[in-house]
């Protein structure tokens, strides 16, 4: 280069600075996107990595099927390469406030590795004192001061894990280890974690480590989203896996003499309840027959006196007739009997005088020994008469003492049956009583039945439970163990997933915006090189080389697109990083502070691609320029030549077409990189607005088709599970009476892992809700399960395998036949194989359905009935719904799909960041492209457009000329963008698609029209801006020669 | 009173602090059906002129009348409307839209005029018949100025405004290209005003304007102007 010429290219960038500036501002810009979206993913990484070396995340988590004792701990130590070590304890409890059931998990206070911070308050010194998760004060409403009073949920009591069930808030924490504040799933109450709280580890009563934290020599330093790391970390993990077999032979030895121990002890317990019931059973059982008796007693006396009592009604006249009969004949018979008494005394003077008389004889001696004689005779026969009528007189005596006493008697018999009669109302009231006793009798008979089955269907779940005990220790395998890495943590996966959606997305949009800026680019520097046609043409008659002249417009678009550069990268990359992080701090709030470093990958890749872009592009534009004679150059570029087109041979629509119709068609195909690049800034901007939009579609209609076609219940009560059948029936009588009941279910709602093999690492299992309904044929009315795609057919519950939802037949790459295997909890050695039958319609979260008879022969025991699903009419309102469903004994918490709803709404909202930013995306390209192509546009056709104006077009009708192409190719772009744009969205929707839900993939008609409009609006805008360009052509250069 | 009439007509441009007279009280008549040559150097005010009489820019002060009405007194609008039913123009380098051809040229000021000629008859006329299908880079120079030539009557105009009509065309061409403007307006009385700093166009024009540094120069009218083919320069 001589030094005129470089005084020329230093008066050149001078001169076109605009050039210069908007060559520079949209490479920056292009750059800047690029290079800052891309480095957001390892700016995020080093923002976590950061947080969690400096509290110190354990890098491997030992977990054990049986758990884990001081004994696994020492002989963890023995292994080369593990720098930290710590046995930890963590339980899940249910904490109830409000009646709102909040799954706790409870934490053992780490030592070294994963270190909490206490954000307020201090670490706890009493066993009986917590550090709370903000998540849980936020759910509990509880705050410092508080109590917070835990239980199982079961019927195992709190005192078998912990010294005390009500810890003292001391303080609040934040953990690396719950990124997002976000304990996960659990294995009680509704299967979601809610908080966790910290407790010291002497409030832990047990010895056995729920797991075994582990950090590994040297992982500290590396990124722990680097593969080194992961390969340190998997060489330790692998030396752990060796000594496992040995250690869960020795725990397996322990625990099962601990097991038959505790078999015993509930054997003993068992027998114990079912003697206590049977006695109990056998007391009632005498109690009421004794009842009975006394009753049936009482009836027959009863019976006996009404029988009497109609006799005697019937008798009495005869009695009273035979006691004046009676009376009668004692009367006559005293008369005879005085008068025999008479007869008798004549009789005895008569005997008197005639034995005087013999005496006097006798001692005559004289006496004729023939009267003598006679009078002997005489004498024995008076005295025998005598002595008969004295006897007759002594029987009339008797028989009328035996008439008297006869007549008492029947007096008496009289007497009594008066009484009887008069007492006749008497025994009507004692029938009355006798009647109501047995109604009494047969409510306490029916009392003692119910009574009776309860006791034996208690007594039978007993037996059952006993029974699944001693199957259990029967079947108990040796224990194994899952070496676990950091990717076992749910937030720390789901923060992975996060970053890599970012890094999905930067790989796509900034391509956008790069494409962009090199095309502007392009289309100016040619236009810049067209320009100078004839100062070329003068350099090269003055015999300058080729290069030397080239170089001027090289160096143009390389200082640039160079300054571009430096500044997009450093406007990008420490821009958009903090911007989009501190956009995640907000669900990642445990985040310590932003680590931004320049990437200096992208920061190079994005320079020099988007340099040599524009070079390339001067070249090109120089090459044929500079191919030309001087001659050549210095005469004006002939314009290009116009070109019929086809549809000129479609003579029916060309002859209607105006002049400025027909120019606007030849146009767009005469100028195809114009052409081009206005379809690309016009649909990509389409497409990003569609992508905008159709995220707050996807998400509005996941939840639609939700809570509007699937879930057709309208709550759902998580009820405790331990309740009795008494307890249960109650409960169940208590919200039957709710008025705003329209029906309900019951069901088991589980929280379960499972996997498509057998062999799949616990970390790398699905989560999902298993729901068994006790009543398979209702079910439809509560849950819709359905095919979303083609005929929508509707799908049943059989004994023959599970329904499980789309998305997790996604998850576990499944099909309807194939087998999937159920693993309950961590514990859970051998998983259960089971079949799928169909795949079911499902947007939020994962399901798997069953039926009870299904469950049944697959785990020996009825599902454990722990939720009611609902439906409510709208008498009551949610929060009175809730307010009654609270006072029912049993219920632990109501979970509406209102409030469910009211939560996705809120994230909805966070949404609204992401449109905005795709609409300001979107306005920077079409302004960007629509600005640059319609100036150039101008420009070249200032010539023309100065002759329209001067041959007397009005401005509008100038316009309408120059607008009619960008109308045209506004229409093809927003057409080509719907497409593109339907194509990006489902692309975005599936990369940031987590494992818990499904978006919709369509998007909503209206979207479409609003694109459409704001894209409208952008052309027009730019077109309106461009109207005042138009306005400043000057007529007059019509008149002048052509440069 | 005249067709066509600038009475007392002056443009001055302020710049800076100096005023630069490009039109200095300057006063002709032109007759409806008259052809008339302004004539004068490079820098003489022949565009001034031009640019009033076309109604491109406005006078500073004086009295243009066209047809009987003060065109120095219409507003932008009013202007427009003007050049667009009542001036053809013909421009020294056509000035053709390259994307229409010879007919859409055509088409291009018939359908947007009160008064229009059909375009297929007004380039019978200009003798393009057969070339009426062609884009302009697809003519010759002359044949492209007889397009802008059609195109400038086809409005059916009240004049005839030619810039240097000759300017871009050879000698031979050239010459054809003022026969038909002479010939046009001899046989339909149209007003021609050709612009040129050729002064040996002068004999074949009803009246000849001379200007000079923004003022008339001189003004005389030729009893008998002599048709374009006796002409030699």
């Amino acid at each position: 280069m001589t030094k005129s010429l470089k005084k020329d290219f230093k008066r050149e960038i001078r001169k076109s600075i605009s050039r210069f500036i908007s060559i520079l501002l949209i490479v920056a810009l292009g750059v800047a996107f690029y290079s800052g979206v891309r480095s957001t993913m390892p700016a995020m990484h080093m923002t976590a990595d950061a947080i969690y070396d400096k509290q110190n995340l354990m890098d491997i988590r030992v977990v054990g099927t049986l758990g884990l004792t001081q004994n696994d701990i020492e002989a963890l130590k023995e292994i080369e390469g593990i720098k930290g070590i710590e046995g930890s304890y963590t339980t899940d409890f249910l904490c109830i406030v409000n009646s709102k059931e909040i799954v706790t998990r409870a934490i053992s206070m780490s030592e070294s590795i994963n270190k909490i911070k206490v954000l307020e308050g201090r670490n706890p010194k009493k066993y009986n004192e917590c550090l709370v998760s903000q998540e849980f004060i936020d759910e509990s409403g509880l705050e410092i001061g508080d109590t917070v009073r835990l239980s199982t949920g079961t019927d195992t009591p709190v005192s078998d894990t912990l010294a005390t069930d009500s810890f003292e808030i001391i303080g609040i924490c934040s953990s690396s280890y719950y990124l997002n504040g976000d304990v996960g799933t659990s294995n009680i109450g509704d299967g979601m974690g809610d908080g966790y709280i910290v407790i010291p580890r002497q409030a832990f009563v047990t010895d056995i480590f729920t797991s075994i934290y582990i950090t590994v020599a040297g992982a500290n330093e590396l990124n722990c989203y680097d593969d080194k790391y992961k390969d340190i970390v998997e060489t330790i993990a692998d030396r752990i896996e060796q000594i496992a077999g040995k250690q869960c032979d020795i725990r397996y030895a322990e625990i099962r003499s601990e097991s038959n121990d505790k078999l015993q002890k509930a054997r003993n317990e068992f027998a114990d309840a079912e003697a206590t019931v049977e006695e109990e059973i056998k007391s009632a059982y005498d109690e009421l027959q004794m009842q009975k008796l006394l009753i049936e007693q009482s009836k027959s006396d009863i019976q006996n006196n009404k029988e009497l009592l109609e006799n005697a009604e019937a008798n009495l006249p005869i009695y009273q007739q035979q006691v004046a009969d009676a009376e009668k004949q004692i009367a006559e018979g005293e008369e005879q009997l005085a008068v025999m008494k008479q007869t008798l005394q004549e009789s005895k003077s008569i005997l008197d005088d005639a034995v005087a008389n013999l005496e006097e004889l006798k001692n005559d001696p004289n006496a004729d020994p023939d009267q003598v004689a006679s009078m002997t005779s005489t004498v024995t026969t008076l005295q025998n008469t005598y002595n008969y009528v004295s006897n007759q007189a002594i029987t009339a005596e008797q028989e009328l003492e035996q008439g008297k006493k006869d007549l008492l008697e029947a007096k008496v018999t009289v007497g009594q049956l008066q009484n009887a009669i008069a007492n006749k109302g008497a025994l009507n009231d004692a029938e009355q009583e006798i009647m109501d006793a047995d109604a009494m009798l047969k409510e306490a008979e029916e009392e003692y039945n119910m009574h009776k089955e309860d006791a034996y269907a208690e007594l039978e779940d007993a037996r059952l439970e006993l029974e699944e005990a001693e199957r259990k220790v029967a079947e108990m395998e040796v224990p194994v163990w899952h070496v676990l890495d950091r990717e076992s943590i749910e937030a720390y996966v789901s923060y992975i997933t996060d970053s890599d959606s970012i890094g999905a997305i930067g790989a796509v949009f900034p391509v956008i915006f790069f494409i962009v800026a090199a095309l502007v680019s392009l289309t100016t520097m040619t236009r810049m090189v067209e320009e100078q046609r004839m100062q070329i043409g003068t350099l090269k008659a003055l015999g300058y080389s080729k290069v030397s002249i080239a170089s001027k417009y090289l160096l143009y678009a390389a200082t640039a697109s160079i300054l571009g550069s430096i500044i997009g990268v450093f406007v990008g990359e420490f821009s958009i990083p903090p911007i989009i992080i501190t956009a995640y701090r907000a669900v990642y709030y445990n985040l310590g502070e932003n680590v931004i470093k320049l990437n200096l990958g992208y920061a190079l890749s994005a320079g020099l691609v988007a340099t040599l872009c524009t070079t390339l592009a001067a070249f090109l534009a120089c090459f044929y320029s500079l191919r030309s004679v001087p001659a050549d150059l210095m005469r004006p570029v002939a314009p290009k030549s116009g070109k019929h087109t086809f549809v000129e041979k479609i003579k029916f629509i060309w002859q209607r077409l105006n002049f400025g119709q027909k120019s606007a068609v030849r146009n767009l195909f005469r100028y195809k990189k114009r052409f081009f690049m206005t379809l690309f800034g016009v649909s990509g901007c389409m497409a990003l607005l569609l992508v905008g939009l159709g995220i707050r579609d996807s998400v509005t209609s996941m939840t639609e088709h939700q809570y509007g076609d699937i879930f057709n219940y309208t709550e759902i009560v998580s009820v405790d599970s331990s309740l009795t059948r008494a307890e249960r029936r109650a409960m169940l009588s208590k919200i039957e009476t709710l008025p705003s009941l329209e029906n309900y279910i019951q069901a088991n709602r589980t929280m379960i892992s499972a996997s498509q093999n057998s062999t799949t690492d616990i970390d790398d299992e699905k989560r999902a809700y298993l729901i068994v309904p006790t009543d398979v044929d209702q079910f439809p009315q509560f849950v819709s399960l359905r095919e979303r795609t083609g005929e929508q057919s509707k799908l049943s519950l059989s004994d023959e395998g599970v329904i499980i939802t789309e998305k997790f037949a996604d998850l576990l790459d499944v099909q309807i036949g194939d087998n999937i295997y159920l693993r309950i909890d961590e514990s859970t050695v051998t998983p259960k194989e089971i079949k799928v039958v169909g795949i079911t319609e499902n947007y939020i979260f994962n399901y798997i359905y069953m039926t009870p008879g299904l469950y049944k022969s697959l785990y020996n025991v009825e599902p454990e009935i722990n939720i009611l699903m609902m439906k409510s009419n709208d008498k009551f309102s949610t929060q009175n719904l809730k307010l009654a469903l609270s006072r029912i004994d049993g219920v632990n918490s109501v979970t509406t799909n209102e409030d469910e709803l009211e939560s996705i709404n809120e994230v909805i909202k966070n949404l609204d960041f992401i449109i905005i930013l795709m609409v300001i995306s979107a306005a920077i390209l079409a302004f960007v492209v629509l600005y640059n192509l319609n100036n150039i546009n101008i420009t070249e056709r200032r010539r023309e457009l100065a002759t329209f104006k001067l041959l007397g077009f009005y401005d509008n009708e100038l316009a309408s000329y120059v607008y009619r192409e960008n109308v045209v190719l506004t229409v093809f772009g927003i057409i080509l963008g719907i497409v593109l744009g339907i194509v990006l969205h489902r692309f975005v929707m599936i990369t940031v698609e987590t494992d818990v839900y499904m978006f919709g993939r369509e998007l909503d008609f209206l979207s479409v029209i609003i694109a459409t409009i704001i894209t409208v609006i952008f052309t027009v805008i730019v077109n309106a801006i461009m109207y005042f360009s138009l306005k400043k052509i000057d007529m007059v250069e019509s008149l002048k020669s052509v440069e | 009173m005249p067709f066509i009439e600038f009475k007392n007509v002056s443009k001055i441009y302020q710049v800076g602090e100096i005023e630069i007279k490009a039109a200095d009280d300057i006063s002709f008549p032109i007759e409806k059906g008259e052809f008339v040559i302004i004539v004068g150097p490079s820098g003489a005010g022949k565009t001034t002129v031009l640019n009033m009489l076309g109604g491109m820019d406005k006078p500073t002060s004086g009295v243009i009348n066209v047809d009987g009405t003060d065109i120095a007194q219409f507003n932008e609008k009013e202007l427009t409307a003007f050049r667009r039913d009542d001036v053809g123009f013909v421009f020294q380098f056509y000035n053709l839209v390259p994307n229409l051809t010879a007919y859409e040229n055509v088409e291009l000021a018939t359908q947007i005029c009160k008064n229009p000629v059909d375009a297929e008859e007004i380039l019978s006329e200009v003798g393009l018949a057969n070339r009426k299908e062609n884009f302009p880079s697809k003519l010759s120079g002359g044949e492209q100025q007889r397009v802008s030539i059609a195109r400038a009557l086809a409005k059916n105009p009240k004049l005839l405004l030619c810039d240097e009509p000759t300017g871009a065309l050879d000698y031979i061409t050239g010459k054809s290209i003022l026969k038909l403007l002479q010939d046009m307006c001899r046989e339909k009385g149209m007003t021609v005003i050709v612009i040129t700093h050729n002064s040996a166009l002068m004999p074949m024009a009803d009246k000849i304007i001379k200007i000079n540094d923004g003022k008339i120069e001189k003004i005389f009218l030729n009893q008998d102007p002599m048709p374009v083919e006796h002409i030699e320069w």
